[in-house]
């Protein structure tokens, strides 16, 4: 282990881990355990002045080892490690306790324990700090090229500003044309404009360009690889097509849930969706009677949880349409909740209402009933605000059903190895911090593939997931993990059970130069799962970062506190 | 049978490539022993017989890879074994002369009966022998003979008996050395960083040994006994290889070493395999 | 030791392995949904669950550790697309191990929970101290009753 010296850095997070940890208690106990040369506590270790110290310390006291006692990794880690690469210390010789998240804020009444607690994690760190050796990342290079998987407005958002940056683009549509949702729609609304005035110069502008390669009625095969060179086999009508791209944009999209049976729908003539009554609309209809709307039809219910976003807006939008297309028409609105969110939807809620548009409240375990013997006649409905049952006369009725994702998207999900929630839309891979990217490097998600959005949000997202997606292309390489496993070859067996289960296929067993069989790592295919790792009989192949040896150490200290078997 | 065998090897030892011929000979005291014959006139010392209990396979990863080839005989057991050891790349096919030796059933040490490591006998089927003393099947009778289990015990019961069968366990490591599919160049068990096992010699250090054993054994074992055999303590070790491999039998279908081509049950999945950790704790 | 030391209640210890991306994010949840539980365990995080090989969990256990809580991404959610398999496949086995020394089971177990569960997590822990207590201190362990308070 040679002259180790750790130092280690407790944090208060103000009152957060101070409030209810004894961190003067903590301080010395941690002074006393072995190899720890140094120990402080900070206000707030991530702030410029925590950050300050550290670095000050690890050159004060010649620190080879940095250990942080604070809150969870995974939102600090790299600034810590990056302090400590500033001043010379390998960024991988860092190790991070958590003692809020993990402690402070789940023990809040125990404070003795918590304690204890934060002093036995620290411990921990320190056996697994003081065998942690300095790691390396390899890098790969990237293609400046991105595959965009769907032609709606967020695909076609991202391939315009890619192509603008100079990147080539790969458009794989399964439709025969561009536009997506969006150019089913009749008019858009706030504005009131319609929706092919918006759609069309998109579409054009992406037509024009020379960046940018269209293929239609085409699906997307196969894709293998990694970040920096995916290789993408497409099904056309053409034949099979191959390239090879550096970033892959998933931008799916979504379609409006056709509820078959729900509220008669597709048995008796006059009950519709909304996107068939923008149909209807673009067609040029103008003479309708009574319409009932059906919000929520389909959302909200134990099969479909979730509140589809613009369902409403949608629905406020058309009502107030009808409205003025045929005054004499009365048009109802029968809903749960109205979701009429920000300035603009509100507005339109109102005018909605001033245009005469009924708005009636019913609940989910008391749904309305729609009537009729082949073509639909009435509605009953139970009105909650009076107590009362009503019925209304209908000549059609609109179910205003929540988006649901295209097909394919679980086909998609397997070949990029990214994850999908059980409505099947993709999972990005943070909700707050990281909402355009997958957890998979160099893959990213735009627009309703993800969940419902409106045509601003998808213009927004794929704009943000072509900004992503640019990173990597304009650095043109992206440095790759560095916790990933290595074989030791005198130890090695060449049994080959790390190959047999590694899930990227990044380990062979192959002769080496005497001709003996070891076991060899493919440093840009491995992800540092540490697969490998366990079953090798013997530890040959260990995953750097996550040792055998290194958890061994906690297990020991944990087992018996005076470690005496790791020294 | 054993002049067909003596006329094999000497054939074989007249190959250039030939490095040398592993078989079994008689040693002291009315035993038999691995032999190493590299000479024809050694050759006389082969024998064939219901006291050749050594798995001749474990010697062959410590040969070091080269173009020479090297003769051994296997009965049914060592056959499966060698299928392993095959599979592991510890031995290449085309650098063995591999005779067959058609066992019908060894004999328990010092008695006229046939050995229980003998019982639920399984020769793989499919593999090809250079050659062989007989049709290398396996024996009528031994394939459906019951052999003894835990499954009557009790939890209670079966720690009781381990803690009492590890109380007679002296760490002596030669049910390691005697297993063919122990070949790691260095044990983890011997490992110093991390030194996983220390040579206190408490119930805790010797569950860790004989666990480890048994868990890397698991879907390799053979059912050859050696282990057992080998044991100056007489430690009841096939009682726990069987029971797992039962366990690998009932739960994933996996019929044994090198039988057929199952897959390894550690180093594989199903996307449906049961799954007892959903849930709460019952 | 003054008798008060001897006489202090038996607080079981857990070893818990929480991978990066799924169970180990829902601990955080959990912290930071400030659901509180009891003190009696000790993450060790690794980035895949894949990662936990046996050895560790004898190790543990053999050591007088008194329960080891393997957790993981809900089988088809591994970051790493088929790790968890592995876990499931591995703790199999390993409870039928201890089967077979009749020994241990209730000790060792496995659970899924993905980033967004911080109730689960805490339900879990709760529950694993709870049959930990109930069992008693691990028979092999070095002394008894040494975790306070």
């Amino acid at each position: 282990m040679g002259k180790v010296r750790i130092g280690v850095f407790i944090c208060h997070c103000g009152s957060n881990i101070g409030g209810f940890i004894n961190i003067h208690n903590v301080l010395e106990y941690t002074r006393g355990l072995p190899l720890v040369k140094h120990t402080e506590d900070n206000l707030y270790t991530c702030s410029d002045g925590g950050l300050s110290s550290i670095k000050e310390k690890i050159t004060e006291h010649n620190l080879n080892r940095v250990i942080v006692a604070a809150c969870t990794p995974r939102t600090h880690e790299a600034l810590f490690r990056r302090a400590c690469e500033e001043v010379g210390l390998n960024r991988y010789l860092f190790e991070f306790v958590n003692i809020r998240e993990h402690c402070s804020w789940i023990h809040m009444n125990e404070p003795e324990a918590a304690t204890e607690k934060a002093m036995e994690l620290i411990r921990l760190g320190v056996m697994k700090a003081a065998h942690l050796v300095p790691l390396e990342a390899a890098s790969t290079q990237v293609k400046p090229a991105t595959l965009i998987i769907g032609g709606g407005a967020s695909g076609l958002s991202a391939a315009v500003n890619l192509a603008n940056q100079g990147f080539d683009v790969h458009i794989v549509e399964q439709t025969g044309k561009l536009g997506g949702l969006a150019s089913r729609l009749w008019k858009l609304m706030p504005g009131d404009r319609l929706a092919h005035e918006f759609v069309e110069p998109l579409v054009n502008t992406v037509k024009k360009s020379k960046h940018i390669k269209i293929y239609l009625n085409s699906i997307v095969k196969e894709i293998s690889g990694f970040i920096g060179e995916f290789n993408i086999e497409v099904k056309t009508p053409q034949g099979k097509k191959d390239f090879s791209v550096g970033t892959v944009i998933v931008a799916t999209g979504a379609r409006e849930l056709t509820p078959i049976g729900l509220y008669h729908h597709g048995e008796l003539q006059g009950v519709l969706t909304q996107l068939e009554l923008e149909q209807m609309l673009k067609r040029g209809r103008k003479r309708f009677r009574n319409i009932v709307f059906i919000n929520c039809a389909g959302a909200r219910t134990p099969d479909r949880e979730y509140c589809g976003r613009l369902c409403c807006a949608t629905s406020i939008k058309n009502a107030r349409y009808l409205r003025e297309i045929s005054p004499s028409s009365s048009v109802t609105v029968l809903q749960r909740d109205v979701m009429a969110f920000g300035t603009e939807f509100e507005l339109e809620y109102r005018r909605a209402q001033d245009a005469g548009v009924r708005f009636i409240r019913y609940e989910p375990d008391r749904p309305p009933e729609v009537i009729g013997e082949k073509k639909v006649s009435s509605v009953r409905v139970y009105h909650t605000l009076s107590g009362e049952e009503i019925m209304l006369p209908a000549s059609m009725v609109v179910l205003t059903t929540p988006l649901i994702p295209n097909e394919g998207a679980a086909e998609l999900s397997r070949m990029l190895k990214v994850p999908i929630d059980r409505y099947n839309f993709f999972l990005e891979a943070h909700l707050k911090l990281r909402p355009v990217e997958f957890a998979t490097d160099g893959v990213y998600i735009a627009g309703a593939a993800r969940f419902p959005v409106d045509i601003r949000e998808a213009v927004a997202q794929g704009i943000a997931a072509a900004a992503k997606a640019a990173a990597p292309m304009t650095a043109g390489e992206v440095i790759l993990e560095a916790t990933i496993a290595r074989t030791e070859p005198l130890l090695c067996s060449g049994c080959g059970n790390c190959e047999m289960v590694c899930p990227f296929a990044a380990v062979e067993v192959r002769k080496d130069d005497k001709i003996q069989n070891k076991s060899f790592v493919n440093a840009v295919l491995c992800k540092g799962c540490g697969a490998c790792t366990a079953v090798c009989p013997n530890g040959a192949i260990q995953q750097l970062g996550f040792t055998d040896h290194q958890i061994f150490s906690m297990i020991e200290t944990m087992a018996f506190e005076d470690g005496s078997d790791v020294f | 049978m054993e002049d067909l065998l003596r006329k094999l090897a000497n054939e074989f030892l007249q190959r250039p490539d030939a490095e040398c011929f592993i078989g079994y000979e008689e040693g002291p005291n009315g035993s038999v022993r691995p032999a190493f014959i590299r000479r024809p006139e050694d050759i006389h010392r082969l024998v064939w017989n219901q006291k050749c209990y050594p798995n001749l396979t474990a010697y062959l990863p410590d040969f070091p890879k080269q173009k020479r080839v090297i003769g051994i005989t296997v009965k049914g057991c060592d056959a499966r074994a060698l299928r392993e050891l095959i599979r592991a790349h510890q031995v290449e096919r085309h650098s063995v002369y591999v005779v067959g030796l058609p066992c019908t059933g060894l004999k328990t040490p010092g008695e006229d009966r046939i050995a229980e490591r003998c019982f639920g006998c399984v020769f793989p089927e499919a593999f090809q022998y250079d050659a062989a003393l007989g049709p290398m099947k396996t024996p009528d009778g031994l394939a459906r003979t019951e052999y003894e289990t835990l499954d009557n015990l009790s939890n209670k019961e079966r720690r009781e008996f381990w803690k009492l069968e590890f109380e007679k366990c002296i760490r002596c490591d030669a049910c390691r050395k005697i297993c063919y599919a122990c070949f790691c160049p260095e044990c983890i068990l011997d490992s110093t960083q991390p030194r996983w096992l220390s040579r206190r010699q408490n119930l805790g250090e010797k569950l860790f040994f004989h666990s480890v054993r048994a868990l890397h054994l698991v879907g390799r074992c053979i059912g050859c006994g050696e282990c057992e055999r080998a044991c100056p303590a007489g430690v009841r070790l096939m009682l726990l290889n069987r029971y797992l491999q039962k366990q690998l039998e009932d739960l994933f279908g996996y019929r044994g070493a090198g039988i057929l081509e199952d897959a390894p049950p550690l180093l594989t999945f199903l996307r449906d395999d049961p799954d007892p950790f959903t849930g709460g704790f019952e | 030791m003054s008798s008060e030391n001897k006489s202090k209640a038996y607080q079981p210890k857990i070893l818990v392995f929480a991978c990066n991306w799924c169970s180990y994010a829902g601990a955080d949840m959990a912290g930071v949904s400030r659901l509180q539980m009891p003190p009696n365990c000790r993450v060790i995080r690794v980035m895949c669950s894949a990662r936990v090989r046996p050895e560790m969990i004898l190790s543990a256990l053999f050591k007088g550790i008194d329960a080891v809580l393997v957790l993981g991404c809900h089988p088809g959610d591994c970051h790493y697309s088929e790790g968890n398999y592995y876990t499931r496949r591995r703790g199999i086995i390993l409870k039928k191990l201890f089967d077979a020394f009749g020994m241990m089971q209730e000790r060792f177990q496995i659970r899924w929970i993905s980033a967004a569960e911080g109730v689960r997590f805490s339900e879990t822990i709760r529950e694993m101290v709870e049959r930990v207590a109930r069992l008693g201190p691990n028979p092999l362990g070095k002394d008894h009753g040494r975790f306070t308070p």
